[in-house]
């Protein structure tokens, strides 16, 4: 809502500097956006009285005057035909820029004399069209005055966020209103005095059915005839253009500025477009074409309320005007329309139409039934006073069930309970009249009173507290930092954020990743790596916003070629967040699955290359040590196997593992598939994961408890088997744990090789073997024997052969 | 015999001066110290020393091998000293440094935030991203077809069960999760992200996180709402931070609120980030609506509550001195390695 200061101040008297103004506003819940000067583009302008003029010795049209601007007199040469010695007129000093064509004012020689400004014209100030000389004003206009403070211009304009359910604060008296229940001061409402032509009778000249009273509770109008169509005086204008509506003829400004004086929309009609002399408020029918006065088609449904005459509508009640029936300057009389039309209707319909209006955007958050009659009465009253209209006699005012201001009762130990602030009784009785309640009775213990008509956001007795509390200022209720806070905060495991999401991100970060987060939005292409059937949003603000990610990798992958490109060519990179999916399991919201998602990459440079170390690249066994770190060692999970993979992956490549629990695949990490690589564009190779956190989060942790370190000493032996290349080192271990030997208390490859020394298809695979008891010293001869076991069964198991 | 003892601590004080390997230290020890070396014959060659002479040769000769001795052990010492100590290496060349990751500053500054909630007894709940329109409007109390729904665009999610399906545009949908499943008391913060059908630009994205909070128990006051959130913005932004509540609208609080920090960049003089207002608006509040309570079968004549919410990457960007909120989702490493 943007207010004019001066216009404010007509109606109530603000006893406030601009920042208690601002503080004051801002604290009833009025938030001030902002405040700034306006007649700016008047400075060096000047009203000016002409003392002398003579004419130009060398030029026939041009004249020399002498001017008084309120502090010196200075020498003016004027072109201007109507200029004359006793003229009150504006004067451009130097440096003055002319709005007009945006010249600047120069002190300068014309035909050999000097000219210091220039008497203007009304074209000139971009204010008028008269460009047949200078503009005159009249002889009490006070010399030495700035032009902006003589067109009224020397205004502050403010800016208020009104929330909305403060419809009622949507005029310049709304908010007059919200000053006056702080400062008391007294109201002065705009007149409506009118004289109607008793010879002209409004039921002579129109009748109106209204035929959905649910839709419109409320209608009345007027008929002004015999109005001028012209111009609307400056000040009018003015007024309009200082809140940022452009005038545009009398008419048309009266309604705008009644509607942003006292809030009330209304409309004005030709009356003589009207056809049979007939108004019809009703619905549309679906599919219904209509012309609204911008000039659009718009389609209607049968839902949308409509202003009909006896054969068309003329207007789509509420929300806009219909170009068949709107003023022109060829109206001569006109039907002046003040409704009240039910909010959400009217909200339906601007928003089904793409319609706001000013009309609109105040019907749709509820007007004041009970200044429906007031609005229509000043505007008849202006228009009657600005465009010599008359007034027929009589209104029309059709409303068949009154609409009743909510009856509240407040109990004031609510007001104490709720805000957890004492005010006494006679505060509250002084805060609930100032906003302009009625009291019906009250006692001791509570208060019963009647909303005024235009809170309609004023309902029940929460909304009354929210009074008080607003009245008392928010800043003179002390925070209470005494409450003692239960330490057992308790809520269903359902929605307790899981602890171990804490973990996995502290142990990862130590590990040297990034944390990265990226946008739930991805694209076609992306989501279509996943195998999973997506969840996609209807009114995405594009294609590539328009799925809910089924994966983080996709965007992970994007991530590492913005940075790889950026020459950063060690990355290592962690996300964690949502991912969506579409579901037959029970969920919160059926058919839409979210789980949690940990997704790891690496690639390039392992590490910042060292002086004393050999450089290399990420490789599967970081990721795979990640991993196998975050689930066994950082999180102490049990029953997880970590798997050659088997099932068939989209993202990645054959060199590639899962992770299983309960015999399902919660994740999987390898290097990403060429393919996908392709796809990205990337060249570059990346190790990653992708995990189910919400599996993480819910699986068994192993039970961490204390075993006793052995205080003997154990003995290492070691092991180099020459076998076939293509037997995994799984198996080799398996059949080293086959034995179940329980001296055996460690089993570690520390050294794989192939090459001629082992032959063609072969490779050496070298294993520690730690022997130890925690009962005693173990003997040579046990540990031979258990060795020798080992042994035998690896090579029974594998087909390898012990390197002599 | 003096004499030649004599010659003796003089060859001595010339090998002392070698004693600097452990061969010569051997050699040394061999020669003049062993049952067979020198020193041990002038001891044996004592006994024939006329006995007037026997003292000063004596004392002589025991000086004489105390030197020895001395000078051995010390050699030996030093030496043993020296073979503990490593050679010496260029220290000044770099640390061989494990590679430190980073916490992004969006969950950083989460964290954070839930850390402050966790000290003054708040539990930590989640819920889903994709709601219904009961959970996000109606049950808050936004009406049908009315402007409050219009604060917040709407994205709307496909789905063959229903029509109403949204994604969440403010985390107060966990509110209602939580006070539909559990009696009171309920205290928790519920961190999460949020959508709304907005142009990006640097000062908002279509997808952001935010952290509710709510409280529901006998006798809550908005008093205390203002003394939760004062502790809170102390310990986030400063002991001697300045602030102010002012009325508000949300239509699931009455009284609600807003509450303004001032401006950590000019401390409240009036600058670009604060639009020259001197305050920063940090969060929403306000006392639970009645009629949220009602639709959420909670009695309002027997509990009251408070709820808050407020943004997560616009604290990042206040902290941070991160200027356009885009980048946060860039995710640039050199960005990153900053945190």
């Amino acid at each position: 809502m943007t207010i004019s200061l001066n216009w404010l101040k007509e109606i109530i008297d603000i006893p406030y500097t601009i920042e208690e103004l601002d503080y004051t506003l801002t604290m009833l819940g009025l938030e001030v956006e902002k405040i700034h000067k306006s007649g700016n583009e008047f400075q060096g302008f000047v009203i000016g009285k002409v003392l002398t003029k003579e004419k130009h010795p060398d030029a026939d049209k041009l004249s020399v005057c002498q001017v008084f601007d309120g502090k010196e007199e200075r020498q003016i040469i004027c072109g201007a035909p109507n200029v004359d010695a006793g003229q009150t007129i504006v004067v451009a000093l130097p440096g003055a820029k002319v709005p007009h064509g945006g010249f600047e004012i120069a002190k300068r020689k014309i035909r050999g004399i000097e000219s210091h400004g220039m008497i203007c014209s009304q074209a000139e100030l971009g204010i008028g069209e008269d460009s047949g000389g200078i503009w005159i004003l009249p002889d009490n206009a006070t010399v030495g005055m700035t032009l902006a403070q003589y067109l009224g211009l020397d205004d502050t304009i403010i800016e208020i966020g009104i929330t909305p359910n403060r419809a009622d604060c949507l005029s310049h008296i709304g908010i007059a209103r919200e000053i006056a229940a702080r400062t008391g001061g007294i109201l002065r409402i705009p007149s409506t005095q009118l004289t109607e032509d008793s010879t002209l009778t409004i039921n002579n000249d129109i009748t109106i059915e209204l035929h959905n009273p649910t839709l419109c509770p409320r209608y009345a109008a007027r008929i002004v005839k015999n109005v001028r169509i012209t111009d609307s005086p400056l000040w009018l204008k003015q007024r309009l253009e200082s809140i940022g509506l452009r005038p545009r003829n009398v008419i048309v400004d009266i309604t705008n500025l009644v509607l942003m004086e006292c809030g009330q929309p209304l409309h004005a009609f030709d009356l003589d477009t009207i056809t049979q002399q007939k108004v019809i408020v009703k619905t549309a029918q679906s599919q219904e074409k209509f012309i609204t006065l911008d000039g659009k088609e718009r389609i209607l449904d049968e839902r949308m309320l409509m202003i009909a005459d006896a054969e068309r509508h003329i207007a789509i009640a509420g929300v806009m005007g219909g170009e068949n029936s709107e003023i022109s300057d060829s109206t001569v009389n006109v039907l002046i329309e003040s409704a009240y039309f039910h909010p959400s209707s009217i909200r339906r319909t601007a928003k089904i139409l793409g319609i706001s209006s000013d009309a609109s955007y105040r019907f749709e958050r509820g007007v004041d039934p009970d200044a429906i009659i007031y609005a229509v009465n000043r505007a008849a009253h202006l228009m009657a006073e600005l465009a010599d209209g008359t007034i027929s006699q009589g209104i029309i005012d059709i409303y068949p069930t009154p609409i009743i201001p909510a009856t509240i009762q407040l109990r004031y130990a609510q007001i104490e309970r709720i805000l957890g602030i004492n005010v006494p009784i006679e505060t509250i009785l002084s805060y609930i009249s100032s906003i302009g309640c009625t009291i019906i009775t009250n006692n001791n213990e509570s208060m019963t009173v009647q909303a005024p008509s235009w809170r309609v956001d004023m309902n029940q007795e929460i909304d009354l507290i929210e009074e008080i509390a607003r009245l008392y200022n928010y800043d003179n209720i002390e925070a209470d930092r005494n409450a003692i806070f239960p330490a057992d905060a308790e809520i269903p495991s359902l929605f307790k954020s899981p602890e171990r999401r804490h973990t996995i991100r502290q142990y990862l970060v130590h590990r040297g990743l990034h944390e990265i987060i990226t946008y739930s939005f991805t694209d076609n292409n992306s989501a279509s790596l996943s195998d999973t059937q997506t969840i996609t949003i209807t009114n995405p603000l594009g294609e590539e916003f328009s799925i809910m990610r089924p994966s983080l990798l996709p965007a992970m992958l994007k991530v590492i070629d913005r940075n790889y490109r950026n020459g950063q060519n060690s990355l290592a990179l962690f996300d964690c967040g949502k991912v969506f999916s579409a579901t037959k399991e029970r969920t919160f919201i059926p058919g839409i699955r979210e789980k949690e998602e940990l997704c790891i990459a690496l690639t390039g440079d392992y590490q910042q290359q060292h002086w004393a170390e050999k450089q290399r690249k990420y490789d599967f066994y970081d990721i795979k040590a990640i991993v196998e770190e975050l689930l066994f060692d950082c999180l102490h999970l049990s029953g997880i196997m970590v798997v050659p993979s088997e099932r068939d992956n989209t993202m990645y490549g054959p060199n590639r593992m899962d992770i299983i629990s309960h015999k399902k695949i919660i994740g999987t990490f390898g290097e990403i598939d060429r393919s996908i690589m392709k796809k990205f564009g990337i060249e570059q190779t990346i190790f990653a994961a992708t995990i189910s956190l919400s599996d993480i989060y819910t699986h068994p942790q192993k039970k961490l408890h204390y075993t006793m370190a052995s205080p003997f000493p154990f003995v290492r032996r070691d092991a180099a088997f020459t076998l076939a290349e293509d037997i995994a080192a799984d198996e080799i271990l398996r059949a080293v744990n086959g034995v179940n030997s329980p001296l055996l208390k460690d089993a570690n490859i520390f050294d794989v090789f192939t090459g001629t020394a082992v032959g063609e298809g072969k490779k050496s695979i070298a294993l520690a073997l730690t022997f130890g008891s925690d009962e005693r010293t173990l003997v040579e001869q046990e540990i031979n024997t258990h060795f020798q076991a080992i042994i035998e069964a690896v090579e029974a198991g594998t087909g390898a052969i012990l390197r002599q | 015999m003096i004499e030649q003892l004599e010659t003796l601590s003089k060859e001595l004080d010339a090998e002392i001066g070698m004693l600097t390997t452990e061969k010569a230290l051997e050699e040394f020890r061999l020669k003049h110290l062993v049952k067979k070396g020198t020193l041990q014959q002038f001891v044996e060659q004592l006994r024939e020393v006329p006995k007037a002479d026997k003292p000063q040769v004596g004392k002589l000769l025991n000086s004489v091998r105390a030197k020895a001795e001395q000078a051995w052990t010390q050699a030996k010492e030093l030496l043993e000293q020296q073979a503990q100590s490593s050679p010496s290496i260029d220290v000044t060349l770099p640390a061989r440094k494990m590679r430190r990751g980073t916490v992004h500053p969006i969950n950083a500054t989460l964290e954070r935030a839930l850390g402050v909630f966790k000290t003054l007894g708040f539990a930590v709940a989640e819920g889903p991203d994709i709601e219904d329109d009961a959970h996000c409007f109606s049950m808050l109390n936004f009406a049908d077809d009315h402007p409050a729904r219009d604060m917040q665009d709407t994205f709307f999610v496909a789905s063959e069960h229903s029509s109403d399906i949204v994604l969440r545009t403010h985390t107060s949908s966990v509110q209602v999760r939580l006070m539909t499943n559990q009696k009171p008391p309920i205290r928790a913060v519920m961190p999460g992200r949020v959508y709304r059908n907005e142009a990006v630009s640097a000062r908002s994205l279509a997808e952001f996180h935010q952290v509710e909070g709510l409280y529901i128990d006998k006798n809550v006051t908005f008093a205390q709402l203002k003394g939760t959130l004062v502790e809170f913005a102390r310990a986030m932004y400063g002991k001697d931070l300045k602030y102010r509540f002012r009325p508000s609208y949300f239509p699931f609080t009455e009284p609600s609120a807003e509450m303004d920090i001032t401006c950590y960049l000019c401390k409240g003089a009036g600058c670009r980030v604060c639009k020259f207002t001197g305050w920063l608006e940090i969060l929403g509040c306000g006392m639970v609506h009645p009629n949220v309570l009602r639709n959420c079968g909670i009695d309002p004549e027997e509990y009251s509550g408070y709820a808050f919410g407020f943004g997560i990457e616009r604290v990042t960007l206040l902290t941070t001195g991160i200027d356009d909120i885009r980048l946060l989702y860039e995710n640039d490493v050199r960005v990153l390695r900053q945190f």
